[in-house]
């Protein structure tokens, strides 16, 4: 299923993150949260990488 | 405008980014998940971060912009709620903004709801503890994403970590 988890400590920093997502959902699906204030810090999750790279075949 | 990220695969658990290889031509290649070794470059300093349509987690410094998100989150802590006043605080400078009341503050914190911007004087915290401080900033990220989760119709399972984190789980369909 796909879930985005959002963790609040208690100083206030948010930690978002998507899960079962491919490619550019992710993005468009998290862009709604971002309201929520100034992303500081972004990772690239690896279970996604794979994508990326049939992607690239397609097109080259 | 869109880009297509273009992603070599090296040996190690690395990739090259055409995206950060604008930036710093010959750069060593990344290492997935993100994680930076000293005098690393990685995905922050790349002139397409801000848009890249990779996957992701982020980290994200809550701005308390939202009059409706402040409310409820004062709601949450059991303190009065906030309303727009000028208040003057000790160095006698007057800010005008959403004026909340933390418990055992002297002075109240004022939000300027344009800016994100918090005006207090806590003395350091003999006037006011800055727990009380983070609580509100806690529970308005808390209550902003339920409501922007709500907005889509998404549903929110929410929970309290041991460390006093709150979870929000959203299912996305």
């Amino acid at each position: 299923m796909k879930t985005i988890t959002i963790e609040i400590d208690t100083a206030g920093n948010i930690k978002r993150e998507g899960f079962g997502f491919k490619g550019k959902e992710c993005d468009e699906k998290m862009k709604a949260f971002d309201e929520l204030g100034k992303v500081t810090e972004k990772k690239l999750k690896p279970e996604y990488h794979q994508t990326v790279t049939t992607q690239q075949k397609v097109g080259g | 405008m869109n880009h297509i990220t273009v992603l070599h695969f090296t040996g190690a658990g690395r990739f090259h980014c055409d995206g950060l290889s604008q930036l710093h031509p010959g750069l060593r290649p990344v290492r997935i998940g993100g994680g930076l070794q000293p005098g690393e470059h990685g995905c922050p300093e790349c002139p397409r971060f801000a848009k890249c349509g990779m996957s992701h987690t982020a980290t994200i410094t809550s701005e308390l912009k939202d009059p409706a998100a402040i409310l409820a989150a004062a709601k949450e802590l059991g303190i009065a709620e906030p309303k727009v006043e000028t208040v003057q605080l000790y160095d006698g400078q007057t800010y005008t903004g959403l004026a909340v009341r933390l418990k055992g503050w002297q002075y109240p914190v004022v939000i300027d709801t344009r800016t994100g911007a918090l005006h207090y004087d806590n003395y350091g915290g003999s006037w006011g503890k800055e727990e009380e401080l983070n609580r509100l900033k806690q529970f308005y990220g808390v209550c902003k994403a339920t409501m922007i989760a709500k907005s889509k119709g998404y549903i929110v399972h929410r929970s309290t970590l041991p460390n006093g984190t709150v979870k929000l789980q959203v299912p996305v369909v």
